[in-house]
């Protein structure tokens, strides 16, 4: 065995990954799609290996930028968590094809909208781990998601300290959404542990 | 005059008037530390509380509670500053997601292991921001020993 840190990741394994990413955030996406009724996009999905500093500095419009983040926690064949943070621009379409009004202030929304967005990130979560799973026989159990508005670096400093355990890195597959050609700077994360990695790849046949 | 940031798992220390500054602290803690007289400053923003958890070899020493604060204390000496003066403020330590496995709340502990360390150095904890469920941003003013801390929900908090 040597996958035994995020460095030891070869071409192959970072392709299949993509892979996995592409067909689970695909199914992700289809499922925001039914449930808003409108075009959902998504863009070639990007595993990234980076330092804790580096995937706060990433964050789209910075670490200070307020979003309504969903934290859903894998367990059984895939451990780690999805991250659905979600910016003004997508909360307000969400929003508007449900309740048919639009959200100036993520701090104003009720408890009804919170309840939406929560849904809609455990939706896309679910959504993302079947097709997993479909794919690769693993069966990902997921707990319900914390629901949570707030800074965005603030929300990341979760997986980050639960990683920073372990090591000094964290690995993620991050895909950006566009609804109805518009680009949001909403991020869906994949974060899986490095045993679930090895174990994603020995399902998948392929050499650790 | 521009800012000094403070990443995650770092520690920086300046002299009156610069301004250190951390952003979007969750479950992080982040110390101030200051002698107001020589306007010697030091801001660390730890993640984890508790080093001896985890394997030495790849150690980062800013990372955590107990490595972090003694390291950061030692130079601020050696910059001139006295023990004997110095009081620190604390920040941060949120539970950012209330979910049924988040029991065992990490934010808590780091501000438990933040407290003692700064106990075992002899350095009095004179105002404190910790806890609850949001995000922080802290500015510390080398100027004037003057925390700011900027939240999303509840607007600025000066310590």
């Amino acid at each position: 065995m040597s996958l035994n840190g995020y460095k030891d990741l070869n071409p192959v394994h970072l392709d299949v990954l993509t892979e996995v990413g592409n067909i689970g955030s695909g199914n992700a996406s289809a499922a925001l799609s039914n449930l808003i009724s409108k075009n959902v996009e998504v863009e070639m999905p990007q595993v990234k290996i980076v330092s804790f500093q580096e995937a706060m500095d990433q964050l789209p419009g910075g670490a200070e930028q307020v979003v309504a983040g969903t934290m859903t926690r894998m367990s059984g064949g895939m451990e780690g968590m999805i991250l659905l943070l979600m910016d003004r621009d997508f909360v307000n379409t969400v929003i508007k094809s449900f309740f048919g009004h639009d959200v100036n202030n993520l701090l104003d929304l009720s408890e009804d909208e919170d309840s939406a967005l929560t849904e809609v990130g455990n939706i896309m979560s679910g959504a993302y781990v079947s097709a997993v799973g479909q794919l690769s026989g693993l069966e990902v159990k997921l707990e319900s998601p914390g629901f949570h508005i707030d800074m965005m670096g603030a929300l990341m400093s979760v997986p980050v300290i639960e990683f920073g355990e372990v090591g000094d890195e964290l690995l993620y597959i991050d895909k950006t959404l566009s609804i109805d050609g518009k680009r949001m700077n909403t991020k869906l994360f994949l974060i899986p542990t490095i045993e679930s990695l090895q174990k994603l790849m020995r399902e998948l046949g392929i050499e650790v | 005059m521009s800012n000094i940031i403070v990443g995650i798992s770092d520690w920086k220390v300046c002299k009156n008037p610069e301004v250190l500054v951390t952003y979007a602290l969750g479950s992080c803690v982040g110390s101030c530390l200051y002698d107001k007289v020589t306007g010697i400053a030091g801001l660390s923003h730890i993640m984890l509380p508790d080093s001896t958890t985890t394997d030495g070899a790849r150690l980062n020493r800013m990372k955590f509670a107990d490595t972090a604060l003694p390291d950061m204390l030692a130079e601020m000496i050696k910059m001139g500053a006295d023990k004997r003066r110095i009081q620190a403020k604390i920040a941060g330590g949120a539970l950012m997601f209330a979910t049924k496995s988040e029991q065992f709340n990490i934010g808590e502990r780091n501000v438990a292991a933040v407290k003692k360390a700064l106990s075992a150095l002899r350095i009095p904890i004179i105002a404190s921001d910790t806890g609850l469920n949001y995000g922080r941003t802290v500015f510390f003013q080398s100027a004037d020993g003057k925390v700011v801390i900027k939240s999303t929900v509840k607007g600025v908090n000066i310590l």
